[in-house]
């Protein structure tokens, strides 16, 4: 596997942990704003 | 739903200076250089100035506007005082996908940059982590998002300087800059100059953006002014140089096509240190962009929502960061859907539409504001000089580039238009009737009565 190739996937999870962020705080906001 | 909570005024010049001159300075990288190809190397110069004559009418106009209506969403705020509910709507539509089409094409030159570098590169998740990594910026709040901008427009700039003073333009026995050998005039004469108007708009686009951020400004009669003013300013000495180096170092027929003009001058000077210069300065250029965009379009989305326009779902501020966290959140699928499809052209062609038809209504409602408060009737900040000159000149720039670009991309525009149509009649059908008028226009009761409304 080439460097690149290798630094396509560390993109990905990059993604999936803006997108985790992203979402945790999203659900705790709007959990706090229903109670 | 909540609507006590006001956005946070910590915005100063400087960051008003990176929101507009961020968003811009793309397009000095790219896309500029097919007004050579319309016009050819004097045709292009020639609608750099006149488009930058467009611009700094536009920004004398929303900035004597913006003062005096410092809310978030910018034109489209100045739109629902000055218009109606109708115009606001559609100015508000025009802001969003201006922004949003011009973020997802940002994020999609990122991704095809990356791939000049292996062919085992994938540009597909580095297009989404762009996008998902600056709406996490613009989530926890303005201040790191444009004192982020600032740092990464200002080094962007720079190496526009940097190829510039390594060309030693200053020396006539060793300028490496071949002006008179590789520029090719006027050949198509004074139409091709017409022609090349619609991407000399890419030096300035987007600069308008400024007032959007209008409501998070610790002072607006005071940031605002000297932000989109100093921001002109530098757009205009940064296109003027980035024509100077490129004409000087690429042959005309060359750069009339380039992808990256300013990274193929920088190869020609073939110093290592200036072309991994530029080529950080085109991602960092593409990077502020989309940052700056994904804060426009939630702001205008914002402002929409909270003025009950569209559903009030979005009208809500995030309870620590004071951001527009919804709106910022439910317009990134929008962006990742567009850079999706990878049209470049057709994306930045909707964008540019878009902002084109915002400068014509921004000329009628600079006219309409100066008659319904005239001079002395209402508090000015900023005074626009010799109105209605800039308005007038405004108007017949924006409607010439239209025409421009309706010769070499008739299908988007009228597509566009019919876009905008058929949103207007979904408005006026089925959302008119549940606009609220208190949360419409409530804010400004204040003002004195129009003259002669």
């Amino acid at each position: 596997m080439s460097f690149w190739s290798f630094m396509n996937y560390v993109a990905w999870v990059m993604c999936g942990v803006f997108a985790f962020l992203l979402i945790k705080d999203f659900i705790k906001v709007e959990k706090n704003r229903n109670n | 739903m909540e609507k006590n909570n006001n956005m946070s005024k910590v915005l100063g010049p400087m960051h008003i200076w990176a929101l507009g001159v961020g968003i811009v300075i793309v397009g000095e990288f790219m896309g500029w250089n097919f007004a050579v190809a319309k016009g050819g190397s004097l045709g292009a110069i020639a609608a750099c100035w006149i488009i930058g004559i467009m611009f700094i009418c536009l920004i004398m106009v929303n900035t004597e506007m913006g003062c005096v209506i410092p809310e978030a969403g910018g034109q489209y705020a100045m739109a629902k005082y000055l218009l109606g509910p109708l115009a606001a709507f559609n100015i508000g539509l025009m802001l969003v996908f201006e922004y949003v089409m011009l973020q997802a094409a940002d994020a999609l030159v990122v991704g095809e940059i990356l791939k000049t570098l292996s062919p085992d590169v994938n540009a597909l998740p580095y297009v989404i982590l762009s996008l998902l990594a600056l709406t996490y910026i613009n989530y926890r709040g303005v201040y790191a998002t444009l004192t982020l901008n600032f740092v990464i427009t200002a080094i962007a700039f720079v190496t526009i300087f940097i190829l510039l003073f390594s060309t030693r333009f200053y020396s006539e026995t060793e300028s490496l800059l071949q002006i008179k050998e590789l520029t090719n005039g006027l050949p198509y004469g004074w139409m091709g100059i017409v022609g090349a108007l619609q991407f000399g708009v890419w030096f300035y686009l987007g600069i308008e953006g400024t007032a959007l951020a209008a409501e998070e400004c610790r002072s607006t009669s005071r940031s605002l002014p000297i932000g989109a003013i100093v921001g002109t300013i530098t757009l205009l000495v940064g296109a003027t140089a980035t024509w100077f180096v490129c004409s000087g170092l690429v042959e005309a027929e060359i750069l009339g096509s380039s992808v990256y003009p300013l990274y193929d001058a920088a190869r020609k000077v073939g110093n290592p240190i200036v072309v991994n210069a530029l080529f950080a300065g085109t991602i960092l250029s593409c990077m502020a962009s989309a940052n700056g965009c994904i804060t426009d379009s939630s702001r205008a989305w914002y402002a929409m929502s909270r003025d009950t326009l569209i559903p009030e779902i979005f009208g809500v501020l995030h309870p620590k960061y004071k951001t527009p966290y919804r709106a910022i959140l439910f317009l990134l699928p929008i962006a990742i859907a567009f850079g999706y499809t990878g049209m470049l052209d057709q994306v930045i062609t909707f964008s540019i539409m878009s902002a084109i038809l915002v400068y014509i209504l921004s000329a009628i409602m600079m006219i309409k504001f100066r008659r319904m408060y005239p001079i002395g009737t209402i508090e000015r900040a900023y005074v626009s000089p010799f109105h209605p000159l800039p308005s007038i000149v405004l108007f017949i720039l924006a409607v010439l580039t239209l025409i421009g670009m309706y010769f070499g991309y008739w299908v988007n525009i009228v597509s566009g238009l019919t876009f905008y149509f058929l949103a207007s009649i979904w408005f006026k059908k089925r959302r008119e009737s549940y606009i609220k008028y208190e949360s419409f226009i409530g804010k400004n009761t204040n003002w004195p009565r129009a003259e002669g409304y």
